[in-house]
């Protein structure tokens, strides 16, 4: 059947922040397939230039409020870099449990309140608290118990202010973390109805396969968050410090935000890129949510990122217990509560690299004698992502051409949320200058 | 939580008019309010589901376009049939749908109350609008009557 389709730029409900998806068929041809990218620029690496070491990260925190602990930790992990701090064992692993803790709510956010109303048919949540209203209560169970992990450790569940340049402010107290502890190792049974629902609706991601290159950072030790290299699976290991070969990011005409690409025209990061380079390290209730759901890395269908992140759920859950025991027998080594390190500055250019909700985030700053920002760069997950759902986009459409334009539309809705995409908290916008006439 | 009584503030400070809430709760600190919570949810709006369920009178002040004035005010009850006509946070995740949600979940609902303010200006920058600015006064008034009322 040979019919003409027209999906001209609607705006994808249930993501964060603005993109469009516009297709064109022509009885039966198809003129015109795009991930449009509508944001408008957020300018937050130019107001780091001329800040303090001190204060960048608060910054850089404000990029994004579900993920303001991710963008503060690779911030500091950039600072530490450039000015040469060192950071304790102790806190290393204190940074991480924030981290998993706002992995975790992240994730959860993600699959109850964006993706879950795709799977039951509903076009928002607000129909769930009268039809699924005790799975509803797990997903805000399940996002408190994440939001609480990284208050307990950071303050406060958004925009930390214990994390500083090489240290803490302030540690938790031990009883905070017996009491997180209890409540994690309690939570079991909300990770299993979590996946219980999942498992019901599974069939509802439509089985799309597209091979591409995954990119992550991987550790010979643990499942990577916070440490590691660059791993490509095209191109294996790539020092952290040549970040920008891999995030070659360019233009492309229908959107306002920076595409990128590696080895072949696009890449995937996040839940999946991360489970299809490491699988192998992930915690024992993690593989076994992944045999249940038959996931055998690699997998490449981009639909299956929700699985991977109730997978990763699992994970953090497991391994946040695991990190609090370590810190519980080891004991917390002693500071003075508001500790600020001793930190001389000097003039220096740094790298972090940190696997956040979304995917592999870069920060990378140079400081100046005084200590002040003089360039920043910030490569954020959802910009290394866009060029690979066009590319889904256009391999996707020609299979389902034939179907109700609604039908594509949704179909197509539903892939970009796959991706979990931030596009507010993109920072990379292209200056924008247009040469020539314009159409418009 | 100390109290059955919270203000949280939703908005990004780097965001001009956008962080309209984050200054009110600046200089709510000064005041010291007796009894009432002060929360920064930034944006960070889907932790209101949790506030919601954590207290029984919460006021939310954020940058709202409802249309009016730069710098005018208005209190929303989001529970009346036309206590979001019109009016819609300035953040990503639907403030009002947010708050029908838990309080559809919640066994006893809490009275929340959002006090709106019509932003000018949300683009970069670290400054308040002129109309913002002057009506901060007024925002942090109401703010303190509306969590103070039965």
């Amino acid at each position: 059947m040979s019919h003409s389709i027209d999906i001209e730029g609607d705006l994808v409900t249930r993501v964060e922040g603005h993109g469009e998806i516009a297709v064109n068929v022509d009885d039966g041809e198809l003129e015109r397939c795009e991930w449009q990218v509508v944001e408008s620029p957020r300018y937050f690496e130019s107001m780091l230039v001329g800040r303090s070491f001190r204060e960048s990260h608060h910054v850089t925190s404000r990029i994004c409020a579900i993920c303001s602990v991710s963008h503060t930790i690779a911030s500091l992990q950039a600072t530490e870099a450039a000015l040469g701090v060192t950071v304790s064992d102790q806190d290393r692993l204190l940074r991480k449990l924030a981290l998993y803790g706002e992995t975790l709510q992240s994730h959860v956010l993600h699959l109850g309140y964006l993706a879950l109303p795709d799977l039951v048919g509903e076009k928002s949540v607000l129909p769930l608290a009268d039809t699924h209203e005790n799975e509803l209560q797990t997903v805000i169970d399940l996002h408190r118990l994440g939001n609480e992990l990284t208050e307990v450790v950071t303050g406060r569940s958004v925009h930390a202010q214990r994390l500083l340049p090489g240290g803490f402010a302030q540690l938790p107290e031990r009883s905070e973390l017996e009491a997180l502890l209890d409540r994690l190792a309690n939570s079991w049974g909300h990770v299993e109805e979590l996946a219980d629902l999942l498992a019901v609706l599974a069939d509802e991601l439509p089985a799309f396969e597209r091979e591409t290159e995954y990119i992550s950072l991987t550790h010979p030790e643990e499942y990577a968050f916070t440490e590691g290299t660059i791993y490509s699976s095209d191109a294996g290991e790539i020092p952290v410090s040549d970040y920008r070969d891999v995030a070659n990011e360019y233009v492309v005409e229908h959107s306002t935000a920076k595409f990128a690409r590696h080895e072949r025209d696009s890449y995937m990061v996040g839940a999946l890129a991360r489970l299809n380079n490491n699988a192998d390290q992930l915690a024992p209730r993690a593989t076994a949510i992944a045999d249940r759901f038959g996931l055998d890395a690699p997998v490449h269908n981009p639909y299956l990122n929700n699985v991977a992140q109730l997978i990763e759920v699992a994970h953090l859950l497991q391994e946040s217990i695991r990190i609090i025991e370590t810190l519980l027998d080891d004991g917390l080594a002693a500071q003075s509560d508001y500790h600020v390190p001793e930190i001389e500055p000097t003039a220096g250019r740094g790298t972090g690299a940190i696997e956040v909700p979304r995917g592999i985030l870069f920060h990378e700053y140079a400081y100046d004698e005084a200590g002040e920002v003089t360039d920043a760069n910030c490569v954020i997950p959802t910009n290394q992502n866009h060029g690979n759902i066009q590319r889904d986009m256009e391999t996707l459409v020609p299979t389902i051409i034939d179907r109700p334009e609604d039908d594509i539309e949704h179909t197509l809705e539903m892939l970009v949320r796959a991706y979990d995409p931030c596009i507010s908290c993109s920072t990379h916008y292209l200056d924008v200058e247009f040469r020539g006439e314009r159409e418009d | 939580m100390t109290t059955d009584r919270a203000i949280a503030a939703l908005g990004n400070p780097y965001r001009q008019d956008d962080g309209v809430g984050p200054a009110v709760l600046k200089r709510l600190a000064d005041r010291k309010l007796p009894a009432v919570d002060c929360l920064d949810l930034g944006d960070a709006g889907f932790d209101l589901v949790h506030v919601t369920a954590d207290y029984e009178r919460v006021v939310v002040v954020d940058a709202v376009d409802f249309g009016g004035e730069p710098g005018e005010v208005t209190v929303f009850d989001p529970t009346e049939p036309d206590g979001t006509a019109g009016g819609r946070g300035t953040h990503g995740t639907d403030l009002f749908e947010l708050l029908s949600v838990a309080t559809r979940l919640d066994r006893e609902p809490p009275a929340v109350r959002i006090v709106g303010v019509q932003p000018a200006e949300t683009g970069f920058g670290e400054e308040l609008s002129p109309a913002v600015s002057r009506t901060l006064p007024t925002v942090v008034e109401t703010v303190i009557e509306t969590v103070r009322s039965r």
